[in-house]
């Protein structure tokens, strides 16, 4: 059947192989914005650091230049801790809305959340304990808020969020009162986090004078904490927790597919960016010119202006949130007096002599941000340097490079979890009389299938006949009307798709769902997320371990070249290898191709043929639907003829092929006479 | 008896008002899938400018007259929110072609720094960094390689910040600087005798609003359905590619929308100007209200968001009116029952539920 091989050409990867990496020929390397944290060249890494020093350095000296420049030197000091606060409030916003893809427009009541919770027990119990009562409340806020919306979409989430975010504080501030006390009351009495860590008194300084030293050192512990935030936030973002988080952001379906439970994740991640929020809103409690908390501060204007930070900033970058806050919060203020007073923080209220200017000019920036810049800064600035790295190329100079791994043929090549023997004789997997219906429509009826393991297993018929949905039933996207789905012998038919991944059965998709904004390389290591524990990638010699193993699977179906580049940039043939590469890092059993050979050319269908055939000879069992063909016939071991979603025929390829019920379905009735 | 009239009078009134309001939003909402939050800020700039036409101290005009004048207004507005705010993040199916729009924000840019520059050198010198940060954003804008492609409201949340950025900042920040920061009154449409019924007055205008409302959304619903308009506006908000294909003009229908959908956010403000006064405030109350009564209905729904609209307006007064401490708790309640309903039904009451495709 299949011995009737193609000549052994190489496939795409193979020679590559030979080649030490990065000697070859220059390509260019334009990194996805907002997920490329993982791996850059070493040169921009270093760039991240240099960065991050010098923004610390910045913030942490803001207050000795503003005493020394100006003459307001405590106006500002006090508007730029307000806006680091803000800043650290976006960054947790920046978790679910830029990296998970959740834009939530109600942060602003997990402030409020940690706030009341801060200020009701600040006094009470030490304030530490306070902290850690109010980061556990706003965790369960957080909680709350994605049990209502984590299984919405766009622009639903969005509004379950709004809506949420004005319940939340109202909640709470009547929950409060149960423990005693009043959340909204006066805090000049209160004991002070900076106070209690780096102590009461007031030493007048070179710069501060008496009585504000308590408004610097609490600046500086904001500083810290921004910078701590941060650091988790890095530290999330670049582990397969975080890669996760990005993957359901880009395709839902295809994390699913990855073995990702989205709902858990998501929820994860709600609930750990409400925590940041929520320790902002602690910040915001204990600064020595916060004189007292109201219900109005935590409105969904805030909420609104949290969105806009980190829009501004870069949606899904680390720095952006920061940035935003920064140059809107901090600079909207000082140049037009959005509110100076020392007292809060409000937002749309102008109080200097040019009623509504303020409004107007944020407006109109917000407006040309969306309109003309809509990745904001970091946007912008990306934009920039891949202009420049053009600029250079233009030049003749090297373009700077992410260095790939090294890795060995352990890394490269596809390795099924189950071996034959396992199974004992028993098929891979069997449809019994499987059965699905859309309202009145039977998309597939009484469908017995039954795939020997190492075999390639093709599914054919017209346009409409069922075959995807076959797919969809065995890999748990829809759930059978009746019938049963057993695979190695275990009955499968109740498990979540996320569950039947890491059973070891990996799929690709008929309408691609690569991660667009990841690079090529992060797409494979999230196909490697059934085979790791979380807690390995957030060490640095376990991600590199994931890297290799992705790396090497790219080589094997000819990506390694383009495993930095953002995979939106990939052409369509080579997006279909990607999946490819992707399903096979969970190390599957059963790899599930939908059409992979759509819009590909036929030198391209050639290579996908042998890679098909390569993927067989390494143990791994195919289940194949497609149209071309020749393809079809000279890859499969055994054909299922759909048609109408009833199994019209199967056999061999030559069976099938003979067969006078497959022509029929193909060519109309009068053909088959 | 006299708490059940109150009730039934507030729901009647603002209720209508929501409707008309909610209407506006869906409208849009049904032809580009985007929520337009700047339509509060519509209404808000409405009243103030049927405030200027019709108040002796400025015009002084005939209190219709005005009231027609801001209607136009109303559909302008519309029509500004559209061009800067969501047809400005990318085409339906106009060209790609933004000249227009980097030039009309280069001059508000520049006029603004003008009529805004404030009085000491030194926030003079920082009011020039502010807008040449916009400037730097209009020469990115050109210079930036590739514009963007085709408006997908699903993937691009650009319009929740310009519509926002509109409707809460832009939009009412102009009518505090131009006309007024205060409550004002409008003059009533209808004069004449309240009717009394269990101890509550009932005003003409309360009867106007209620009249008035009812037969917008009933010639509204007719256009929709009986009219090549109708047809159009729906095959739009089927499919905005293929209804271009077909000879639909998808831009034009687009600006049609936002045009109706200030009429209508303009008519509501006047009407209920009587009870509420016109101010700042409203931009935000009516547009939640609005909003929450659209999502209860179903977002693209006409009846939803009818229906939704004196859903809210009677949980509103119900609990305002009943409740000790209503006011505080009205708000509250009203957004605890939606989030329930939202649970069990994501797309609202009369919302369609689509199937997931994989």
């Amino acid at each position: 059947m299949t011995q009737q091989q193609a000549p052994p050409t190489e496939y795409a990867g193979a020679h590559e192989a030979d080649v030490p990496y990065g000697v070859e020929e220059e390509y260019e390397v334009e990194p996805a914005l907002g997920g490329a944290h993982d791996f850059r060249p070493s040169r921009q890494r270093q760039a991240g650091w240099v960065a991050a020093v010098l923004g610390f350095v910045f913030l942490a000296g803001f207050p000795y230049f503003a005493y020394l420049f100006t003459t307001a030197g405590r106006s500002y000091t006090s508007l730029m801790l307000f806006a680091l606060i803000f800043a650290i409030a976006a960054t947790g916003l920046n978790i679910a809305a830029g990296y998970t893809g959740m834009l939530s427009l109600g942060h602003a009541a997990f402030m409020a959340a940690g706030g009341f919770v801060m200020m009701q027990f600040g006094n009470v119990v030490n304030p530490w304990i306070a902290v850690v009562f109010a980061l556990v409340w706003g965790a369960l806020m957080g909680l709350l808020m994605a049990a209502f919306s984590v299984h919405l979409k766009g622009f639903y989430l969005s509004i379950v969020t709004f809506l949420a975010g004005a319940v939340i504080p109202f909640l709470t501030i009547q929950v409060m009162p149960l423990f005693g006390g009043d959340a909204l009351g006066d805090v000049s009495e209160m004991r002070r986090l900076a106070g209690v860590i780096l102590g009461n008194g007031d030493q007048p300084d070179f710069f501060f004078n008496a009585g504000e030293s308590a408004d610097k050192r609490f600046y500086f512990f904001v500083v810290c904490c921004l910078f701590l935030c941060l650091g988790i936030t890095t530290a999330l973002v670049r582990s397969s927790l975080g890669r996760a988080w990005m993957a359901i952001r880009d395709s839902d379906i295809a994390a699913r597919a990855c073995g990702i439970a989205i709902y858990r994740y998501r929820l994860l991640s709600f609930t750990i960016s409400a925590t940041l929020a929520a320790f902002a809103g602690v910040l915001y409690s204990q600064n020595p010119n916060v004189t007292g908390l109201q219900e109005g501060t935590f409105s969904f204007f805030l909420s609104f202006t949290l969105v806009f930070f980190v829009l501004f900033g870069g949606l899904g970058t680390i720095a952006g949130p920061v940035i935003g806050a920064v140059a809107l919060g901090f600079l909207a203020e000082m140049f037009f007096g959005w509110n100076v007073s020392l007292a809060g923080y409000e937002v749309i209220q102008p109080v200097n002599q040019q009623p509504g200017a303020t409004g107007i000019i944020l407006g109109l920036l917000l407006i040309v941000n969306m309109v003309l810049a809509p990745n904001g800064v970091m946007g912008m600035g990306h934009d920039l340097k891949s202009w420049w790295d053009r600029r250079q190329a233009l030049r003749g100079l090297p373009a700077r490079r992410p260095v790939p791994p090294s890795i060995t043929e352990i890394d490269r090549l596809p390795r099924p979890t189950t071996t034959f023997e396992a199974l004992g004789g028993r098929p891979l997997l069997e449809l019994r009389s499987v059965s699905k219906d859309f309202g009145g429509l039977r998309a597939v009826d009484n469908l017995d299938i039954v795939i020997a393991p190492g075999t390639i297993h093709s599914l054919i018929g017209p346009n409409g006949s069922g075959k995807t949905t076959t797919i969809n039933l065995v890999t748990g996207f829809y759930k059978p009307t009746e019938g049963r789905v057993h695979f190695q012998g275990g009955d499968v038919t109740e498990e979540e798709s996320h569950r039947r991944a890491h059973r070891g059965m990996t799929r690709t998709f008929q309408n691609l769902q690569v991660f667009r904004d990841m690079t090529v390389v992060q797409n494979v290591m999230v196909g490697l997320q059934p085979k790791l524990s979380h807690a390995r990638s957030f060490v640095p010699a376990g991600n590199k371990a994931i890297l290799r193993r992705a790396f090497g699977l790219l080589d094997y179906v000819g990506l390694s070249k383009k495993a930095f580049e953002s995979a939106s940039s990939l052409a369509y043939a080579e997006q279909r290898r990607l999946e490819i590469a992707r399903a096979l890092a969970a190390d599957p059993d059963l790899l599930l191709l939908d059409e992979p050979a759509a819009g590909m050319n036929p030198a391209e269908t050639h290579e996908l043929t042998d890679l098909i055939l390569d993927i067989r000879a390494h143990g791994i069992t195919v289940l194949l639907i497609e149209h071309h063909m020749d393809l079809v016939m000279r890859l499969s071991d055994w054909i299922t003829v759909l048609d109408y979603g009833a199994k019209i025929a199967e056999g061999t390829p030559e069976q099938v092929q003979a067969n006078p019920k497959v022509i029929e379905a193909y060519l109309g009735a009068e053909a088959g006479v | 008896m006299g708490d059940l009239v109150q009730i039934l009078i507030a729901t009647a009134t603002t209720g209508s008002t929501i409707a008309l309001i909610a209407l506006g939003i869906n409208i849009v909402f049904a032809t580009t899938r985007v929520v337009n939050f700047a339509q509060g800020g519509i209404v808000v700039a409405a009243g103030y400018i049927a405030f200027v036409f019709s108040s002796p101290a400025h015009v002084g005009m005939n209190v219709w007259l005005a009231f027609g004048l801001t209607t136009l207004a109303g559909i302008l507005l519309g029509i500004f929110v559209d061009l800067w705010g969501v047809s400005a993040l990318g085409g339906y199916d106009r060209n790609e072609n933004r000249s227009w729009l980097i030039i009309t924000l280069s001059v508000a840019a520049l006029a603004l720094f003008w009529l805004l520059i404030p009085s000491s050198t030194f926030t003079k010198i920082l009011a020039m960094v502010a807008v040449a940060g916009i400037i730097v954003g209009v020469a990115y804008g050109i210079a930036r390689p590739s514009p963007l492609g085709k408006f997908d409201p699903a993937t691009n949340v650009g319009w929740i910040i310009t519509t926002f950025a509109l409707g809460m900042f832009f939009i009412p920040n102009i009518v505090t600087r131009a006309i007024s920061n205060s409550p004002e009154k409008i003059p009533e449409l209808v004069g004449g005798k309240a009717i009394t019924i269990a101890g509550q007055a009932i005003t003409p205008s309360d009867l106007l609003i209620v009249g008035m409302s009812i037969a917008l959304l009933v010639a509204i619903e007719l256009v929709m359905s009986r009219t090549m308009l109708g047809r159009a506006f729906h095959a739009v908000s089927q499919d905005p590619t293929t209804a271009s294909l077909m000879g639909i003009n998808t831009g034009s229908i687009v600006i049609i929308a936002f045009g109706l959908a200030g009429a209508l956010g303009a008519i509501a403000s006047v009407l209920i100007a009587p009870k509420l006064f016109v101010k700042l405030d409203n931009s935000i109350t009516l547009s939640i209200w609005a909003l929450v009564a659209v999502v209860l209905g179903g977002l693209g729904s006409t009846k939803g968001a009818v229906v939704g609209a004196y859903l809210v307006a009677l949980i509103t007064a119900a609990v305002t009116t009943l409740a000790p401490d209503g006011d505080k708790w009205a708000q509250p309640v009203l957004f605890l029952g939606l989030l329930v309903i939202l649970r069990v039904r994501p797309t609202g009451l009369f919302g369609r539920v689509a199937v997931e495709k994989v």
